[in-house]
C-alpha cells in the first residue's frame, strides 16, 4: 500500500509539473459554446450509469450465488 | 530465440531508419506467437484468469502509449500534432472509443465472474465507467458534430475548457483516467493469482477444497508425450498422481491377481503410481494414443 501511495504521489507530481510547465496549444471553444452539447454528455452519463448499475447488480447477485 | 529475432529486427529498423512505431512493432512481433501459445495454454488450464491476464497486459500497453505521449509533449513543448504516442496512427477518437468499450466490457465480465471476492476489480470497473462516459461523449461529437469537435469539443467533459472542466488538458486528464483504471486492474490481477487453480486438477480431484486446489496447482509439473509413444513407468516416482490435461493415454495395469487391463484416460482423468509395498493395481505401461500432456502432482501435493 505504501508503494501505491508513493507511485500515485509521483504520478500526480509529474502530471502537475507537465500541466504547469507544458501547456498545450490547441483549439478551444468560446466559454458560451462549451456546454452547447451538454444533453449528449448527460445521455452518455445516464447510459453508462445504467449499464454500470446493471453489471454491478448482476455481479453482486452472482457473488451471492443467486443465478 | 525471440530475443535474438527482436534484436535483429530492431537493429535492421534502426539502420533502415524506420519510424518509432515500426521499431516498436519489430520488438513485439517475435513475441506474439509465444504469447499466443501461452495464452491458449493458460485458457485451457486456468479459464478466465488467462483473459484477465491478457486484458491487464493490453491495458498496460495502452498505459505505456499514454506515457509515451506525455514524454513526447514534454520534448515537443506541448505540440499536440507531434505527440501521438508510439503508434500514432491509433491515436484517434474511434480507436479510443472502441478500445475503452472493450476494456470496460472485459472488466464487467470479470466482475460478474470474479468480483465477489476481488474488491480492486470493483475499483477498476468504476474508474473505467467514468472514463467511458467521457469517451461516449467524445465519440458522439466526433461522429455527429465533427465541426464542434474540431473547434474545441475534443477536450470533452472534464478536460480543460470542457463542459465541466478541470485544470488538466485532455492528454494529461486521460493519462490520469488510465492510471486510476490500470493500477487497480493490476492489483486485482495480482490478487486473483492467489485464487487460481488448474481446471484439470479440479476435474480429477473434485473433492478437494478451493484452497487445496490452489496449493496443489502451485506444485504441478508438466510433461508432454508424443502420439504413439509408450513409456515404462517403472522409473516414475511412486506416490505421484498423473493427470491427463490433453490428449488420451492408454494405461495398462495389473491387479493383485495378475490380471492385466488396459484403459483409456482422457482429459481430467488421473492415475497414480502405487507406492512399493502397497496393494492395488500396478501400472505396467503408459502409451499416448494422441499427443498428450500430463500434469504431475507430487506425493501429498493434494490433501486427499
Amino acid at each position: 500500500m505504501i508503494g501505491l501511495v508513493i507511485l500515485t504521489a509521483l504520478v500526480a507530481a509529474v502530471v502537475t509539473y507537465l500541466q504547469v510547465s507544458v501547456p498545450l496549444a490547441g483549439p478551444s471553444l468560446a466559454h458560451a459554446d462549451l456546454s452547447y452539447y451538454w444533453p449528449v454528455a448527460l445521455i452518455a452519463g445516464l447510459v453508462v450509469l445504467i449499464l454500470t448499475a446493471a453489471v454491478a447488480w448482476l455481479s453482486v447477485r452472482a457473488g451471492r450465488g443467486v443465478d | 530465440m525471440a530475443v535474438s529475432i527482436s534484436s535483429a529486427l530492431v537493429l535492421g529498423g534502426i539502420i533502415e531508419r524506420l519510424p518509432l512505431w515500426g521499431i516498436a512493432l519489430a520488438v513485439l512481433i517475435p513475441w506474439l506467437p509465444i504469447w499466443w501459445v501461452d495464452a491458449a495454454w493458460q485458457t485451457r488450464h486456468y479459464g478466465l484468469y488467462a483473459f484477465f491476464g491478457a486484458l491487464t497486459l493490453f491495458q498496460l500497453g495502452h498505459m505505456m502509449e499514454h506515457s509515451a505521449e506525455l514524454v513526447q509533449l514534454f520534448l515537443n513543448h506541448g505540440n499536440l500534432a507531434q505527440s501521438h504516442g508510439v503508434f500514432g496512427v491509433l491515436d484517434n477518437e474511434v480507436v479510443h472509443f472502441y478500445w475503452n468499450v472493450g476494456v470496460w466490457l472485459g472488466i464487467g465480465v470479470l466482475l460478474y465472474r470474479l468480483g465477489s471476492r476481488n474488491p480492486w476489480l470493483w475499483v477498476a470497473f468504476f474508474a473505467a465507467s467514468i472514463h467511458m462516459v467521457e469517451h461516449v461523449y467524445l465519440y458522439w461529437l466526433y461522429i455527429f458534430h465533427q465541426d464542434f469537435w474540431l473547434a474545441g469539443g475534443w477536450t470533452g467533459i472534464l478536460g480543460k475548457s470542457g463542459i465541466l472542466g478541470s485544470p488538466l488538458d485532455r492528454p494529461y486528464l486521460h493519462f490520469v483516467y488510465n492510471y486510476i483504471e490500470v493500477v487497480p486492474l493490476v492489483i486485482a490481477f495480482w490478487d486473483q493469482s492467489r485464487h487460481v487453480y488448474d481446471r484439470y486438477l479440479e476435474r480429477a480431484f473434485p473433492m478437494l477444497s478451493e484452497s487445496d486446489l490452489v496449493a496443489a496447482t502451485q506444485q504441478l509439473q508438466r510433461i508432454t508425450i508424443a502420439a504413439g509413444t509408450t513409456i515404462d513407468p517403472s522409473n516414475w516416482h511412486a506416490g505421484r498422481s498423473y493427470i491427463v490435461s490433453k490428449g488420451e493415454v492408454a494405461i495398462t495395469h495389473e491387479d493383485d491377481s495378475g490380471e492385466r487391463v488396459t484403459s483409456a484416460l482422457g482429459s481430467g482423468q488421473s492415475f497414480e503410481m502405487i507406492v512399493a509395498g502397497r496393494t492395488g493395481s500396478r501400472i505396467l505401461s503408459v502409451r499416448a494414443i494422441q499427443a498428450s500432456e500430463l500434469l504431475i502432482l507430487p506425493r501429498n501435493g493434494a490433501k486427499t
